[in-house]
């Protein structure tokens, strides 16, 4: 999912550096190939344009891949990697799910609809299984609204994100309790990238009491309003992937030893 | 075609794991930022005619005590958009985010027949809430500045989560006079310095005062006799009284446990110094240490089963704990140089020491068992450190060097940082912080 993204934009800005170095390197090969070509047909320096075509049937490995497939193949190899992106949320699930399912689902499909499956092979089987597992995973996806959405956020997405709140996270004040332990907090977005004050809430706590993890989840609490006050920079066409955020306030290197 | 389907794949490979995750979006967070919290604390509303003074006064003191830590920035007055007229009004909140005020802290005063009552409110500006509820203390006029401490330290704990300690005192050493003809007696005041109290005269050299775990009472040691030798001195009225000791012996360095009822102290006896306990009735003496090394500088851990200590035994001033009732001392400090002083934490955590390398002097904090030890300062001498109630903030003397030099309190987080002076008027050392006064 991350990758498509990148690889259909890029198409458009790469042609033109990659075409750039690379004609530069293949020169040699066709004046060399030239020479050849020029014995079997004419001299005239007019038929270079056609022995290149030639020479490109000469030697398939080095010009043919990298020239031919960029200018010829972008648009055929923009929609693959594109269209892959979608499926993903749902092939992330049989991923997960074969590895319980190949020795369940089998035996489970078998039981509940005896009469069918029995001639059915482990083939069939599988595939049912990757059936019913995509059938789910859209289900649940869908659920949270993650199908719906364009591609989820890329990695340098969620880092401005990260960024943008730590700028915010000011330990300065909190106690060394305070300061060892780990708050997880949840918070709901508005589609203005601007966190919904009143729903910030601590998900859970580890390393310390009961106290020292309030006086930390205030701290991130602040963070998040205070960095969030005139929105975080997120995608809007993702708004369904940051819907609800879930912040790991981790503070170990923030510590005094 | 077959390389860039084999680099496609394996980065959608690659990228699988991070797609598996399902439900909400997730970061973690795990740099943050040091910086003090600002915070903005409007003059206290006068409820009475007769508050007016004391309103603004003891919003000045909360706000310097706030300061005063290192943690908090206070916002001044002139960037205030609104001010509050009424303690119970509602807080228009936007006015205060938009000068970054973080906390805000509401009060209000009423005075009247030497008594005195003040309400506090502390809010949390960005959350739009109130932290924790307000508290009301009452007090007599002339104490204003202890229930101005009472309010900053129920603030900084609100807020950091750690215990104040602002209402507290300092029993120290007050200096007067060169180096070569200095007068020395018993000084008390507040935390920050204010309401200076002489406790003694200075006809005798008096050295390292040590308050009881309820702050009533001093261990102190005077050469008044001629010898050093230990006294009780009850603050409150200033009556003393000499701890039993063999004539000719010389006792000092005493400490009370944290029971409040027993003493540790050194005794010189035929040129040896070794360490003992006794109660503070003066029974039930007990020798701690026989070793021909000069042991001295005891002090409790706070549960008061063990004394950490000085002793040069391996040939050089290092720290030793042993079992509160004697017992094979365990050697905690190896670094370079010689170690000194040891005071162990209120938190029990940390020992806080005095240490000499190279000619420097630095106070430090490690672990008890020895481990990470950190120095905190550096100076030309730097000794003495004493805890304050909450075990995050140590206060000790550094003098300064030459013929001229004169001795003065600093303090200094436990994490190095915000070290300053703390102002005592003349000349001081040998600072003992109080527990939390009641």
């Amino acid at each position: 999912m991350v990758l498509s993204p990148e690889t259909s934009d890029r198409p458009v800005p790469r042609p033109v550096p990659r075409v750039a170095p690379i004609p530069v390197a293949q020169p040699e090969p066709d004046t060399k190939a030239a020479e050849a070509p020029q014995e079997a047909v004419s001299p005239e320096k007019a038929p270079e344009a056609e022995t290149v075509e030639e020479q490109d049937a000469a030697q398939p490995e080095e010009a043919t891949t990298q020239i031919a497939t960029e200018a010829d193949q972008k648009p055929a190899a923009a929609p693959v990697s594109s269209m892959r992106p979608k499926t993903r949320p749902a092939a992330a699930k049989p991923t997960e799910k074969p590895t319980e399912k190949p020795a369940e689902k089998p035996a489970e499909t078998a039981a509940a609809k005896p009469t069918e499956k029995p001639a059915a092979q482990d083939a069939v089987n599988s595939a049912l299984a990757e059936a019913l597992a995509g059938a789910t995973a859209p289900a649940d996806a869908s659920g949270t609204g993650a199908a719906a959405s364009g591609p989820p956020m890329t990695a340098g997405e969620k880092d401005a994100l990260r960024v943008a709140v730590q700028q915010c996270w000011n330990v300065g004040a909190l106690s060394s309790d305070a300061l060892r332990v780990t708050v997880t907090v949840v918070v709901e977005m508005n589609e203005d990238g601007k966190p919904n004050t009143g729903s910030i809430r601590m998900l859970g706590f580890e390393g310390g009491s009961d106290a020292a993890a309030g006086q930390a989840y205030e701290a991130a609490r602040r963070a998040i309003i205070r960095c969030g006050a005139s929105g975080f920079n997120l995608p809007r066409e993702k708004y369904d992937h940051w819907r609800e955020i879930e912040m790991v306030f981790n503070p170990e290197k923030m510590r005094i030893k | 075609m077959l390389r860039a389907l084999t680099v496609a794949l394996a980065l959608l490979a690659g990228a699988a794991p991070a797609l598996a995750q399902n439900g909400p979006l997730r970061i973690e967070i795990t740099e943050g930022v040091i910086e003090p919290l600002p915070f903005a604390v409007p003059k206290f509303v006068a409820e009475n005619s007769g508050a007016g003074g004391l309103a603004t006064e003891i919003a000045r003191v909360v706000a310097a005590d706030l300061a005063g830590t290192g943690l908090f920035r206070e916002i001044p007055e002139q960037a205030f958009i609104s001010q509050i007229t009424s303690f119970g009004a509602p807080v228009q909140y936007a006015d205060w985010k938009a000068i970054n005020a973080q906390a805000l802290i509401s009060g209000a005063v009423t005075a009247g027949g030497g008594q005195l009552t003040v309400k506090f409110r502390l809010y949390d500006v960005f959350a739009g809430q109130e932290l924790g509820s307000g508290l009301q203390f009452q007090g007599t006029e002339d104490g204003w500045r202890r229930i101005a401490h009472k309010v900053a330290d129920a603030v900084y704990s609100r807020i950091t989560g750690e215990g104040g300690y602002f209402d507290s005192r300092v029993v120290h050493v007050a200096e007067t006079g060169g180096k070569a003809d200095r007068k020395k007696r018993l000084g008390i005041m507040d935390y920050d310095g204010a309401n200076v109290q002489y406790l003694t005269d200075s006809n005798a050299l008096v050295l390292a005062p040590r308050f009881s775990p309820t702050g009533d009472r001093i261990l102190y040691t005077s050469y008044e006799t001629g010898f050093p030798r230990i006294y009780v001195m009850d603050v409150a009225n200033v009556g003393k009284r000499e701890l039993p000791i063999p004539p000719g012996d010389m006792a000092f360095a005493p400490r009370f446990g944290p029971d409040g009822r027993t003493v540790i102290f050194s005794l010189t006896q035929g040129g040896n110094t070794d360490l003992w306990r006794m109660d503070i009735s003066g029974s039930g003496a007990q020798r701690l240490t026989n070793a021909p090394s000069i042991e001295t500088a005891p002090s409790f851990s706070p549960d008061g089963s063990q004394i950490v200590f000085e002793s040069d035994r391996s040939g050089t001033q290092q720290l030793y704990i042993m079992p509160a009732n004697g017992g094979e001392p365990k050697r905690i400090s190896f670094g370079q140089g010689r170690y000194g002083t040891p005071v162990w934490s209120p938190r029990g955590d940390l020992v806080a020491f005095t240490k000499q390398n190279n000619g420097r002097f630095h106070i430090g904090v490690m672990r008890t068992d020895g481990s990470e030890e950190r120095l905190l300062t550096a100076s030309f001498l730097d000794e003495g450190p004493t805890w304050a109630p909450n075990g995050r903030v140590l206060m000790f003397a550094r003098e300064t060097q030459g013929a001229s030099g004169e001795s003065s309190l600093y303090s200094v987080d436990i994490s190095g940082r915000n070290l300053k002076r703390v102002p005592t008027g003349g000349g001081a050392s040998d600072p003992a912080w109080s527990p939390l006064q009641p």
